[in-house]
This record gives structure tokens, C-alpha cells and sequence, in this order.
């Protein structure tokens, strides 16, 4: 049979040009390829997609597509079905009109691309992002996301948190230990993110509320903040005996800086001492004070203050010296070398020697840094026992005031003498007769007490000069009566050197006698200090490389405790503050 | 005669900074403050005023690179001080930092300045890099030229497939509609595109061309050729959208970055003074 198969394309100026094409076939295929008699050359068609036969009812497409669903039947997507004249089918992109045939033309179609497409340029470039502006977000809108962010978290937040909505810092109380009780830690305090550097340790409880010193904006950190808790600092100097306002006028923190993290904020260098005390007499004139500009290499010998008078507890300051050396009048007699003998020494009535050492008497106090008084009972008592009579050897008499033992040995004697039953072999009948029984006459009471208190002087004098309070003190007679003495007060210095710190408990290593030379000391008035070469055996200078680096503020305190406080100062800063 | 930025009116800009790094490192190396050295020392300040100046200066080339023919000072001036100076920056912010650094708006400046020269410094490296490779990748032909060619491949990739098996064909629609070029910011960063269409297609086809015999064996190899071709050319497109990708993108790091440091920094220089 004969088929007309019309191509219509549609031109660029809207008119439409066909093509006819006039196959001879028994059926007409439909598809992609050249061997279809309806040639469908576009993308989407298939290779064949199907037939259009003549049956005896009419015309019938038969699809032959692998379910692409690429055939429609009048609008219908159905792969095959009977069509008439009119009607459509729909292959891909295109349309295929069943027109009505004629002269010798059994069938006509119309084929017509009615879906076109894009051509391959406008596909690809549609598939295409070729630029980063079309893929990220703009560059303008990152900058002002993160400034913003940067902002709010870090400017406003902690503005409104400290100085807007709420109580904020400022309301805290001034008293650190309520602020710190106070203090809420959640969440995190917004200025934090401003903290330049962590505070140091001492003060870390104070790390969350900055407005507690800093009190006011844009003013910096006033000493009365520093004053709140630090009520007792000294000066360095009495400002009103030296005019030198670099350490009397100057901002706490102009030598405390804060935010530099775990070291200590006082300063430890030694150009900050050496700077004056290098040459003291340029900036006090009237001083004492010896120059000085490094411990280990040019520091002044020590000069300890010593007891000069106990009675009259008048001090000295008298500076170690080999041919001159110091002496310590404490009114006491001793001798370490004698309590230090290597054999030991004999212990009374034991028949045996103890060997002693430094820690039997001298025993760390509670801080571990400085040592406890040596006390009679503590420490000497167990041999030093007080005993007087031979006869009743357990008796002991207090260590207390002349007046004291005088009492107590009237008292003993009195009552052995009424008591009777003494075994004393000069005494009367009366004070050795059987206790007990019948009561004494007056003549016998007289005889009795006349011998008790010759039994007291006596060992009074036995007691005062010799044997016992003797042994360690000066003992003088005030007087004629049979017990007129006097004990010379004894006075010991708390610390030979108390403008220098020393903390014993760091030098423990060394033994006490490779500074203290007590094995050889045979005078109480021995001063025990070492000279200040034996420190700088071992102590050098802030640069020193092969000994301990030792600045001034090592030994030494900035702030002294015999000058006025400095509180005087804030609290005048304060009213001139209004 | 076009000079490079970096040797612009014999290294002037370089030396300046050389001569700015000298002076803040003897400072610091004489300077003996009380504490640890930071920022709040008289150097300290001295060194972070000249750094916030630098940065401010650096930051209005940004404004100024879009003027064009105002004050005295060429648009190279410009430029080769914005290298040399930022790059000093590193050096001058850190002596002023006294090496202190901790999680505070402080180091967020600092850092955020790192940052903006790192990606500054890339950008450099890239405006030295990229266009040569560029022009070299790109060849004879203008870029546009290219995507003509690879659409017209596509165009006779369906001719060529006409008559061949459907399984063809739609390999060859699917290179034509799916290919794609760049994309995602990472995709054109990358440079490739492992699932390329046509890539894909070519590697099909070429296996299904050995299958036939015969007219529709030498369509196949005729189309596993131009394919081929195709794919080419879109891995030297996508190589140039990679290079084009790559001269951008340190932009995106840099100003957002300088924005969010300009912010930083008045915080920064806000904060330290209102807690003084």
C-alpha cells in the first residue's frame, strides 16, 4: 500500500514547511532509525516504537516500545490501540496525525515536532554552575553573619550581662568573700571573653566578677579595690620621713599586675630593689643601710639583733664579725657543747648516758617554718629535776619565782617537822618520833618549826647557788634574810634576723650544725648564726647559674611592718575622689 | 610594562616592612617590662596602635581597589603594600601579644588576623599560579569555542546513534541531558566530576561496541570516538572552572574574614580600656 507521510517543520518566522515523504509497505513502522517508514530523528524516540497496520476495522497502532511509556493514543498514554482518522499519536517529542487519505494513498499522517528538546549548548549550559558567586553564599553576607555573630557574643552580650538587664556585676558586694559566696557560674560570665590573661592564683575566686575591680569603665583599677581585703599593707618607707613618691604614691598596680597568669603578681626581680639600694644614700641620705645590689655576689654581712641587757630587755644589732662577734645576753647558763657530747650525757639517777641531739629541744612550731621556744618543763625537766631533800628524792620543786620555791620549801619542811617521822639524823626527837599518836606541846610545835626553817635555808642555799637553779641561771642574794635571792630574768630573741624571712622547713636538707656550730658552743652567749658565706655557698643572684637564683624579695619583704599603712593613703585617695 | 606586585617600584613595600619588623623586634628585645611583656605595656601599646593602623589601611584596599584614579598612590601601591605589610602583621601582632594567648576576644582577633593573611597569603599564591596554568590549559580556543564544540559532539553523537540499539542510544541522550559542568562550590574546586555523564557513556559504549558487528560495530566505535573527544574537552572545562574556582575562592575566606577582624579588633581594643 501506499503511504503519504508529511514532515512539518516549523520555521524561525512562525510559517510551517512540509516535507512529503510517499512510502510503499504492508505496515508502517514508526521509530529513531532510517529503516522506519515514519523517520522520528529526535531525542527520546526509540530505535522502533511501533506499527500502524490496516485491519479490516480500521487502523491499529501496536507498540513496541520496552514500557517507556513513550506513546500516547489521543492524549491516552497507552502503547497500543485502534486510531482514526484525527487521530493523534503521540511518539516522544513528536505528533503524528492520522490525516485522511487521498487519490491512491491508503493512509496519510502528518508528523509534526511538537516537544522540541533544548539543543545540546542550551542543555548544558543549564546543567552548568560555573561560578563560585552562583554556588556560595556571598562573600558581603559572610562578613556581616560573622560580624554579627562576633558582635553579639562578644560585645553586646556581656554588656547587657554586665551592665544592663539584672543585677550584673555591679550589684555584687564589695565584701570578696560574699561577692565569691555570690558569684553564679552558670552561665559562663559573658566578660570572660574580654579577660586579657588569667588572673593569678590567689585571686582566682575572684576570677568571675570582673566589675569587682574593675569598678568603673574606662578608669583603671583603683587601690581601694586592693585596700577591700589587703587592709594592713605597710610602705616600704615612712612617706613622711622620705619624699621618694616612686614607692609612696605609685598605684598598687603599677608594681601588682594582674591577668599574667600563674605568676605570683609581686615582683620578684632585683633591679627593682637594686635600683635604689645600689646606691641608698642618693635617695636617704640619713640612712643605715648598706648598698647592696645582688645577694650573691654584694649583700652586706648578716647583722642580727641580739639581747644586750635581758633584764632591761634592751636589743642590739650587731653585725657578725669573726674578731668582734655578737653575744647573746640572755641571762641563761648552757652549753651546747656539753648537751651535744658525742658519748652523751650522764642522765640523773639513771647510771646511763643519753646521746641528744638538735630536735630534743628544738622542735619545729606549728607553721613548720620557724621553731618553738625551748621550755624548761618540755624540754629540760627530764633531767634538770628540781629535787632538794636526799631523803624524799621524788619531791620536786616548781620552776616558777624565787618566791614560789622559797614557799614550797617552808611548806615542805614545816609539814615534815609537825608531821614528825623525818629521817633526818641532826634533827630534834620531836621531828623524828613516830607520826601519829598524841598532839604536840607548844614548846615541842617551837622546836619543831625552828628546825623546819633552818631545813629551809639550808636547802635554799643548796637550791639558789648551787645545785640547782644555779645550774642555769645567775642567782644573786638581795638581801640578809635566809632567802633573799633573785633569779636574773631571762630573755631570748624571738629572731636574730627579722627583717629577713627564712623558712627553716625548706632547708632541711643540709643538717642543723652545717650552719649552726652548736658542738662547739660552750657560752649561751654564743650567737649560732652562720655568716653570710655559707648562704652563698649554696644562694647566688637573680642571674646566678650554678647557684640557687635568689632575688631580694626571696628573704625580704617589700612592705614593712614597722611603717605606717598604706590603708591611710587609699582612704585620702578616696576622699580627694569626693 | 606590567610588574609584578611583589617587585612594584623595586621591592619599596618590602623593604618598609622589613624595616617596620626590625624596629618592633629590637623594641621587644630591649624592652624589659614589669611582669611578663603583653600588651599593656608602653611597647605593647605602641605595637597594637601600629598593627590596628596597618589592618585599618589594609582593610580601605578593599574600598580603594574600586576607585579608581584617587590620592596620590597607584593601585599597585596598594597592593604591594597590602602583601608586604599584612604579611609583617604576623610578626608585629605577635611581639605586641607578648606571646600571650588564651580563649578571649583578644586571641579571636589575633587569630582571626591569622587567618586573613593565611587566605590573603593563598590568594597571592593563586594569582601567581592559576592564570598561567590557566591560559595553558585552555589552549588555542577561547573557553566559549570549547562548549560549542563539546554541544555540537553531542549533536553528532545522536546522529551517530540513530541507527543503533536503544541501549546506545540512551547512553548518548543521557550524556547529552546529565552532563554537567562545575556545580557545588566543591565540585568546581575539585575539578572533576566522577559521575560525569558522558564519561560514563563512553565507558558503556565502549564496552557494548566490542558486542557488535557489522554497520552497527562501526557507528559504535565512530561513537566511542567522539565521546571520547567530548569527555576531553570537558575535563580541560571543568580544569579551568577549577582554576577559575580557585582564584575566588580565598575571597570568600579573606573578606568575611577581614569584616568579621575589623569587628574583633574594635572589641578588642574596646574591652582593654574599658576594663583598664
Amino acid at each position: 500500500m501506499e503511504v503519504l507521510v508529511r514532515y512539518l517543520t516549523k520555521k524561525r518566522d512562525g510559517a510551517i514547511a512540509t516535507r512529503d515523504a510517499l512510502v510503499n509497505c504492508e505496515t508502517v513502522r514508526f521509530g529513531r532509525s532510517t529503516d522506519n517508514e515514519v523517520e522520528l530523528p529526535a531525542p527520546g524516540v526509540l530505535l522502533h516504537e511501533g506499527v500502524l497496520h490496516k485491519r479490516a476495522g480500521g487502523l491499529f497502532f501496536e507498540g513496541e516500545g520496552e514500557g517507556r511509556n513513550n506513546v500516547t493514543i489521543d492524549g491516552q498514554p497507552i502503547a497500543s490501540g485502534p486510531v482514526k482518522i484525527g487521530s493523534t499519536i503521540g511518539v516522544g517529542p513528536y505528533d503524528v496525525i492520522v490525516l485522511l487519505p487521498q487519490g491512491e494513498t491508503e493512509i496519510a499522517l502528518s508528523v509534526e515536532l511538537v516537544r522540541p528538546v533544548g539543543d545540546a549548548l542550551a542543555t548544558l549550559r543549564n546543567n552548568s554552575v560555573t561560578r563560585l558567586e552562583q554556588s556560595a553564599i556571598g562573600k558581603r553576607s559572610l562578613g556581616w553573619g560573622a560580624l554579627a555573630v562576633i558582635v553579639v557574643a562578644f560585645l553586646i552580650w556581656p554588656l547587657i550581662e554586665t551592665y544592663g538587664i539584672g543585677d550584673g556585676d555591679a550589684a555584687l558586694s564589695k565584701n570578696p568573700i560574699e561577692m565569691a559566696l555570690e558569684t553564679e557560674t552558670w552561665p559562663i560570665a559573658a566578660d570572660l571573653a574580654w579577660v586579657t590573661g588569667p588572673v593569678s592564683g590567689p585571686h582566682k575566686f575572684l576570677a568571675q566578677n570582673c566589675s569587682f575591680c574593675h569598678e568603673r569603665p574606662f578608669v583603671r583599677v583603683q587601690d581601694s579595690v586592693c585596700a577591700a581585703c589587703h587592709a594592713d599593707i605597710n610602705f616600704h618607707v615612712d612617706p613622711k620621713v622620705h619624699d621618694l613618691p616612686e614607692v609612696t604614691t605609685a598605684l598598687c598596680q603599677s608594681c601588682h599586675k594582674e591577668h599574667q597568669g600563674a605568676a605570683p603578681i609581686t615582683r620578684q626581680d632585683q633591679t627593682f630593689c637594686s635600683s635604689c639600694h645600689q646606691d641608698i644614700q642618693r635617695v636617704a641620705g640619713d640612712t643605715k643601710l648598706r648598698d647592696v645590689t645582688s645577694f650573691g655576689t654584694d649583700h652586706p654581712e648578716f647583722k642580727p639583733t641580739v639581747v644586750v641587757d635581758a633584764a632591761a630587755k634592751t636589743f642590739a644589732r650587731v653585725r657578725l664579725d669573726k674578731a668582734n662577734w655578737p653575744t647573746e645576753n640572755s641571762n641563761l647558763t648552757f652549753t651546747h657543747k656539753k648537751h651535744l657530747n658525742p658519748q652523751g650525757i650522764l642522765v640523773p639517777g639513771k647510771q646511763r648516758r643519753r646521746v641528744m641531739d638538735c630536735a630534743d629541744c628544738h622542735t619545729t612550731d606549728e607553721g613548720g617554718t620557724g621553731y618553738s621556744p625551748v621550755v624548761m618543763e618540755d624540754h629540760c625537766s627530764d633531767c634538770h629535776l628540781l629535787n632538794f631533800e636526799p631523803t624524799a628524792p621524788t619531791r620536786r620543786l616548781p620552776h616558777g619565782s624565787v618566791e614560789d620555791v622559797t614557799n614550797s620549801l617552808r611548806e615542805f619542811y614545816g609539814d615534815l617537822a609537825l608531821r614528825g617521822g623525818a629521817d633526818v639524823e641532826d634533827a630534834p626527837a620531836v621531828v623524828r618520833r613516830r607520826p601519829g599518836g598524841r598532839s604536840l606541846s607548844q614548846e615541842e610545835r617551837l622546836e619543831a618549826l625552828a628546825w623546819a626553817d633552818k631545813a629551809a635555808r639550808d636547802a635554799g642555799a643548796r637550791v639558789f647557788t648551787r645545785s640547782v637553779c644555779g645550774t642555769c641561771h645567775e642567782v644573786t642574794r638581795t638581801g640578809d634574810g635566809p632567802l633573799d635571792y633573785a633569779v636574773a630574768p631571762v630573755f631570748v630573741v624571738d629572731r636574730w634576723l627579722p627583717k629577713g624571712r627564712f623558712d627553716h622547713s625548706q632547708h632541711s636538707a643540709p643538717g642543723c650544725v652545717d650552719c649552726h656550730a652548736a658542738p662547739d658552743s660552750e657560752k649561751a652567749t654564743d650567737v649560732l648564726l652562720p655568716q653570710i658565706e655559707t648562704c652563698q655557698a649554696c644562694h647566688g643572684g637573680e642571674t646566678a647559674v650554678q647557684r640557687v637564683p635568689s632575688t631580694c624579695v626571696s628573704c625580704h619583704d617589700f612592705h614593712l611592718d614597722f611603717h605606717p599603712p598604706m590603708r591611710e593613703r587609699v582612704r585620702n585617695a578616696r576622699v580627694e575622689d569626693g | 610594562m606590567h610588574t609584578s606586585i611583589l617587585v612594584f617600584r623595586n621591592f619599596r613595600y618590602l623593604k618598609i616592612a622589613l624595616a617596620l619588623i626590625a624596629v618592633a623586634v629590637l623594641a621587644y628585645v630591649i624592652h624589659d617590662p614589669l611582669g611578663r611583656p603583653n600588651g599593656g605595656t608602653w611597647l605593647g601599646y605602641s605595637l597594637g596602635g601600629l598593627c590596628a593602623a596597618i589592618i585599618v589601611w589594609l582593610a580601605w584596599f578593599g574600598v580603594r581597589k574600586r576607585r579608581y584614579g584617587v590620592g596620590k598612590l597607584l593601585l599597585e601601591d596598594w597592593a604591594s603594600a597590602h602583601v608586604y605589610l599584612g604579611l609583617s602583621l604576623l610578626i608585629i601582632a605577635t611581639l605586641h601579644s607578648g606571646f600571650q594567648f588564651g580563649i578571649n576576644v583578644h586571641t579571636l582577633a589575633y587569630a582571626l588576623m591569622v587567618l586573613v593573611i593565611g587566605s590573603g597569603a593563598f590568594g597571592l599564591f593563586a594569582y601567581m599560579r592559576y592564570p598561567r596554568l590557566r591560559s595553558i590549559n585552555r589552549g588555542e580556543g577561547a573557553l566559549g569555542d570549547v562548549w560549542a564544540l563539546v554541544a555540537g559532539m553531542s549533536r553528532d553523537c545522536y546522529e551517530i546513534a540513530r541507527d543503533l540499539p536503544d541501549e546506545v542510544y540512551r547512553l548518548v541522550e543521557l550524556a547529552d541531558k546529565e552532563t554537567r559542568i562545575g556545580g557545588g562550590v566543591w565540585r568546581q574546586l575539585s575539578g572533576h566530576d566522577s559521575n560525569c555523564a558522558s564519561t560514563l557513556a563512553l565507558e558503556e559504549v565502549r564496552g557494548m561496541a566490542e558486542r557488535y558487528s557489522g554497520k552497527d560495530a562501526d557507528a559504535a566505535r565512530r561513537l566511542v570516538r567522539v565521546l571520547a573527544r567530548k569527555v576531553e574537552l570537558l575535563t580541560r572545562i571543568r580544569k579551568d572552572i577549577q582554576y577559575k574556582a580557585l582564584l575566588d575562592i580565598w575571597l570568600y575566606f579573606h573578606i568575611p574574614l577581614t569584616v568579621a577582624l575589623l569587628g574583633a579588633l574594635a572589641i578588642h581594643i574596646f574591652t582593654v580600656f574599658l576594663y583598664w
